[in-house]
């Protein structure tokens, strides 16, 4: 086990070294610089605000203090928002989409577990359509119609919570319902077909054959291996998640990470682009690594055999 | 029973959700408990990049550094030409040249010490110094020596225009004559900063100097920063030490990063706001109609115009082409039926400034479709036969892409000529024009002062917002002889001659000019509409709700 | 394992062998009436897409002074705010939609496919540096990536397909790596590397057969995430260029005034819902039929 986890850690550096080296060439290589702006400045003020972020120095000794600052857990220093670090910059903003993507897991879990089982147990029933119908739905209507849909209703029709911002211990709902319901939906779909697989396999007849109760056999038995394949889905979907969403954080106002991912980029914030590229991969990496031990935990053939010795 | 326990239940919900609807739906607004406060919530565009003024240029920056700082020269509530005394009780000058400012003995900043003259100084010093990189200190060129050492040409200070003689007398000295100087100081560049303050916290000219933070940071203006929460507020409080706190009607201010505009417009719809920063296209029907009594809207000094490449093409710079192009532009059309919010047709470069503004914008531009088409045949394209495939390259955004699709189809059915479309993001579309690779692309340019110079001065051969190639001796000579003339009449002259031979020439095609609009909540007192959007933030006050 | 297991274990994979699952598989997806029924829609959808426009409005024809207007006998969907024939706008967007749903869902489906069964039957070392590999590409936030493609490269349809499909086939071979792994310890594979069968035949044979199921599920899960992701790209301004419109484009227009002229929103967001519900409806279809074992 001891071996299982040094081996994936090697890895995962491995994985993060790569992401990282990519990243910090492909933001340089993008046109346009972090100080470009509408009115063009002289070639020497540029040049002065290029030193004092020291991108005048050789691609090469940039990447070698770049490496050097996330070695030491520095991401460097923002340089469209002066005066900050993206490690501030993360830490103020990974919380709050640490809160909105747990909620909206939550959510997304305690609705579309239990229908995709529901619509599975009571295939082709009016029960299975309305359930897979809903969840289609979900699917379908992007977060950027759903999310001002929901704001509406429940913020501005019904005034149960606040339409956008970032005030109230209540204010992560809206958000998180609106990321929720569109994972519900997905979960659903899944959980539905697992489970279908897994209710037609042998030692299911088997369970059932000996005369266990519906719930217990569902419950117990068939409910473990059906939502292996949710699990596959869920590693990323967590990450996905709790790394916020841009449109979400747009339509709510929410000060969350997802802003970060995009202004980055389009802002050609160096170091922001490459710090949050690092941190999200780090976070797939963990996460995908609890997914296997999920996996194993779940299915004991795997641990048995081939998947954590790998 | 299985049904009873179901009824049992369905009961049990509804109660559980009518409780939860009385409960919430019950909470008093923000902007109630704000207003009974004296707080003005107000929505601000994007994250501000900065509170450091003299290396920032962006419009939601300078809405809160102007509540925090205060230049020589102060904002009228209402009136955009009135220059108001600020940390300067008085200024005079007989040649226009030399300026000399007597600043109020009884300024003060936020910690206690005096506003001097010297404080000016250091600060003009921190603003120019090359390593700074100040995006804006080009606004300052204007003062004597001011350009050489921000360029590195020099560096003695001492060459630059500009002398504290005494704690309380400031001099500038100017390139040349400049009647409209104290409207160009209001201009936030010219704010003094505490040098002493930010060497404290670090290089006087590092970027990245963290003296911008709440708790850390010295002001001289009506209020003082509080707290700063990334992406979320940023609370600036009235001032103690500021010399005019007896006028600041507003307990604080909030001023909210709001990026999208659907979204601050529920959330003023909300009862979060009280100001808003602008309002979504389709919204302002409604409030125009059914609220009026909360739509604001009025003309804004910018102007919205394509920029022609004349190096892109030959057929570019062939001057009947652009004439062509301009003329087949249904302007009022645009103005009418896609931006929708106000906004003006524009029939010249610079946006007119008020009925009795002192310069005349000649009255050039038109839509004339028949005279688009012999222009364009007198090119040597008669219908469009020949012409290359024109691309329109435009920055990401919704209004911009309604607006090139409604100019593609214009030059499409009046000329024949056929655009294609190209929307790059920000800072592709920056790299592209400043390398001056396009063809036409669209671009806007927003007022710093009231003075037509600000829409001109561009469009000189060397000036690197130009970006077209496009170079005239003539243009090139007025605009340095206005720079020249004393008399503003005489001056205004020779700038409309100049404007003249650009609208003539058309190196860029203007469209229209901008208009503000925004949904002001009926609390907000003493807000009133202004060309540049300069407001002072101490003359506003907040009526508590329950006096209505 | 009880011996039945054993024995249903054989008869599985004999029936894997032979080529009638095929043909039965068809009988059956034509029995499920509902399936069916959406097949029909789609079909209409994607005719309507192909052949509509010739008898509408051009897409691009403009009318300013018309603006936005409601639902009419000229326009049957109404106009959006340049005037420009909704109905028209909707069918010639979905074709690029659709364009962009098949052809991306093909390349994940195809890379995806491939690389989680190789993945989950080699095992061992191979299996663990190629789930690394997948991991590293997981790294990347897909919003990142695709703005620095659309900035280092010129933007068309085939950045859209190279981007999507690059991002969406890694899920893909996770679920599939994940069945393979459990799959290749059941009997019958056993039973098919005892008799000394080759790894293509197990493969193909076997093990794609088995985890059709899921994949047929994830791939009608697959074009509506592309299809979504497209229409995210198109929120943010990276889709396709205008005056070009996906259903993704439209709804996002459509989105933004929705309070106001409620159809600019609804009739693409309908369009887009009714084909991804059939497509969904057509795989659910389609996975019963290949399903051998949910016969009961």
């Amino acid at each position: 086990m001891l071996v299982f986890f040094v081996r994936r850690l090697i890895q995962a550096a491995v994985v993060l070294l790569v992401v990282f080296t990519i990243t910090f060439a492909m933001v340089r290589l993008a046109p346009g610089g972090p100080f470009a702006g509408e009115r063009v400045v002289a070639a020497e003020i540029l040049a002065a605000q290029e030193k004092a972020y020291g991108l005048d120095a050789s691609i090469l000794s940039q990447y070698g203090r770049a490496l050097g600052l996330l070695l030491r857990g520095d991401l460097g220093p923002s340089y469209v928002y002066e005066g900050r670090s993206v490690n501030d910059l993360i830490g103020d903003a990974f919380p709050i989409s640490l809160i909105i993507g747990f909620a909206g897991f939550a959510i997304a879990l305690l609705i579309g577990l239990p229908l995709g089982v529901l619509a599975a147990v009571r295939k082709n029933t009016a029960l299975d359509h309305l359930a897979s119908g809903g969840a289609m739905l979900g699917i379908c209507l992007p977060s950027f119609v759903l999310g001002p849909i929901l704001a509406l209703i429940f913020g501005i029709r019904l005034n149960w919570f606040n339409a956008s911002g970032w005030y109230d211990a209540s204010d992560w709902f809206l958000p998180a319902l609106t990321l929720g319901l569109f994972y519900a939906a997905y979960i659903a779909r899944l959980a539905r077909a697992g489970m279908l697989e897994v209710l037609s396999l042998d030692y299911i007849r088997t369970a059932r054959a000996k005369g266990l109760a519906e719930s217990v056999v569902v419950g117990k038995h068939a409910l473990r291996r059906a939502i292996l394949p949710v699990a596959s889905f869920l590693g990323p979907a967590f990450a996905g998640l709790i790394s916020g969403s841009i449109v979400i954080e747009r339509v709510f106002q929410i000060p969350g990470l997802g802003y970060h991912f995009v202004g980055a980029a389009m802002n050609r914030d160096y170091y922001l682009a490459q710090g949050t590229v690092v941190f999200y991969a780090l976070l797939i990496v963990l996460l995908n690594l609890v997914v296997d031990l999920v996996h194993a935990a779940l299915d004991p053939r795997i641990r048995e055999k081939g998947g954590l010795q790998s | 029973m299985p049904y009873l326990r179901r009824a049992v239940v369905l009961v049990l919900v509804a109660g559980a959700v009518l409780w939860f609807d009385r409960v919430r739906s019950a909470r008093p607004s923000r902007i109630e408990q704000a207003s009974d406060q004296g707080i003005l919530l107000v929505g601000n565009g994007t994250e501000p990049q900065t509170l450091d003024f003299q290396i920032a240029t962006g419009k939601p920056e300078h809405n809160i550094v102007s509540a925090l700082f205060e230049g020589l020269v102060a904002e009228h509530p209402s009136d955009d030409y009135a220059n108001l005394p600020g940390v300067a009780e008085s200024w005079e000058s007989e040649d226009f040249i030399t300026w000399t400012f007597r600043l109020r003995e009884e300024a003060r900043w936020s910690n206690g010490a005096p506003v001097t003259a010297r404080d000016f100084v250091s600060s003009y010093r921190r603003i120019l110094a090359p390593e700074l990189g100040g995006d804006y200190a080009q606004i300052l060129y204007l003062m004597d020596g001011a350009e050489a050492f921000h360029r590195g040409k020099t560096e003695d200070f001492s060459q630059v225009g500009v002398k504290a003689r005494g704690d309380h007398l400031l001099e500038i000295r100017l390139i040349g004559p400049a009647p409209y100087f104290p409207s160009l100081l209001k201009h936030y560049t010219w704010y003094p900063v505490h040098a002493a303050t930010i060497a404290a916290h670090g290089s006087l000219t590092d970027r990245a100097n963290r003296w911008t933070q709440p708790g850390k940071m010295v002001s001289n203006g009506p209020f003082v920063l509080k707290s700063w929460k990334f992406d979320h507020v940023i609370e600036v409080v009235k001032s103690h030490t500021y010399w005019d706190r007896e006028r600041v009607g507003l307990e604080a201010i909030r001023y909210f990063p709001i990026s999208s505009d659907t979204t601050e417009e529920r959330a003023f719809r909300d009862g979060q706001l009280h100001v808003t920063q602008t309002l979504p296209i389709d919204r302002i029907a409604h409030y125009r109609d059914e609220q009026p009594e909360v739509y604001r809207t009025g003309p804004q000094l910018a102007t919205y115009f394509y920029r022609i490449n004349l190096k892109a093409l030959p057929e570019l710079a062939d001057v009947r082409v652009r004439q062509a192009f301009s003329l087949a532009i249904d302007r009022q059309a645009i103005v009418e039926h896609v931006t929708k919010g106000g906004q003006t047709a524009a029939f010249g470069m610079v946006p007119p400034s008020g009925n009795d503004a002192p310069y005349r914008t000649p009255e050039m531009l038109r839509f004339d479709p028949e005279a688009a088409r012999a222009r364009l045949a007198d090119a040597g394209f008669p219908g469009g036969q020949g012409f290359p495939k024109l691309t329109v390259l435009f920055n990401t955004s919704e209004g911009h892409r309604l607006i090139a699709q409604a100019i593609q189809e214009m030059w499409k059915q009046q000329l024949g000529v056929e655009v294609e479309l190209l929307n790059q993001d920000w800072k592709v579309y920056l790299d592209r024009t400043s390398k001056g690779d396009y063809q036409v692309c669209r671009a806007a340019w927003i007022g710093d002062y009231m003075d037509p110079s600000t829409f001109l001065n561009m469009w000189m051969t060397d000036d690197g917002n130009n970006q077209t190639g496009w170079s005239s001796p003539a243009y090139d000579g007025l605009l340095r002889k206005a720079a020249r003339t004393a008399d503003p009449t005489a001056r205004f002259h020779i700038l409309e001659e100049a404007e003249r031979i650009l609208l003539e020439e058309l190196p860029a095609i203007p469209i229209y000019w901008y208009a503000s609009n925004r949904a002001v909540s009926r609390q907000v007192e003493n807000w009133h509409h202004k060309l540049l959007d300069n407001r002072p933030w101490k003359d506003l006050r907040l009526k508590p709700i329950n006096k209505e | 394992m009880t011996r039945g297991g054993d024995i249903d274990g054989g008869f599985g994979s004999a029936r894997m062998r032979s080529t009638s699952p095929w043909r039965n598989a068809w009988r059956r997806m034509a029995a499920n009436r509902l399936a069916c029924g959406c097949l029909w829609l789609l079909l209409l959808v994607v005719t309507g897409c192909l052949f509509g426009p010739a008898f509408l409005p051009g897409p691009d024809d403009q009318n300013l002074a018309l603006g936005a207007s409601p639902p009419s006998t000229g326009h049957w969907l109404g106009t959006d705010s340049l005037g420009r024939d909704l109905l028209a706008r909707c069918l010639v967007g979905g074709r690029l939609s659709l364009l962009v749903g098949l052809v991306a869902t093909l390349v994940a489906l195809v890379i995806g496919v491939t690389y989680g069964m190789l993945a989950g039957y080699l095992g061992g070392r191979t299996d663990a540096v190629m789930m690394r590999v997948v991991d590293a590409l997981y790294g990347f936030p897909f919003l990142i990536f695709v703005i620095l493609m659309t900035t280092l490269f010129e933007r068309s349809l085939l950045l859209l397909f190279v981007a999507i499909g690059a991002i969406e086939w890694l899920t893909m071979a996770r679920i599939v790596r994940g069945q393979v792994l459990t799959l290749r310890e059941m009997e019958f594979v056993v039973a098919a590397e005892a008799l000394g069968q080759a790894t293509p035949r197990i493969l193909l044979g076997h093990l794609l057969p088995n985890v059709l199921g899921p994949v047929i599920v994830y791939t009608t899960l697959t074009v509506p995430a592309v299809m979504l992701l497209e229409a995210v790209l198109s929120f943010l301004g990276l889709g396709v260029q205008p005056p070009d419109a996906s259903w993704g484009v439209l709804i996002s227009e459509g989105a933004q005034s929705m309070e106001s002229f409620p159809w600019l929103l609804f009739f693409p967001a309908g369009f887009f819902s009714l084909t991804l519900f059939s497509l969904n409806l057509i795989g659910d279809g389609l996975r019963d039929a290949f399903d051998v074992r949910s016969e009961k």
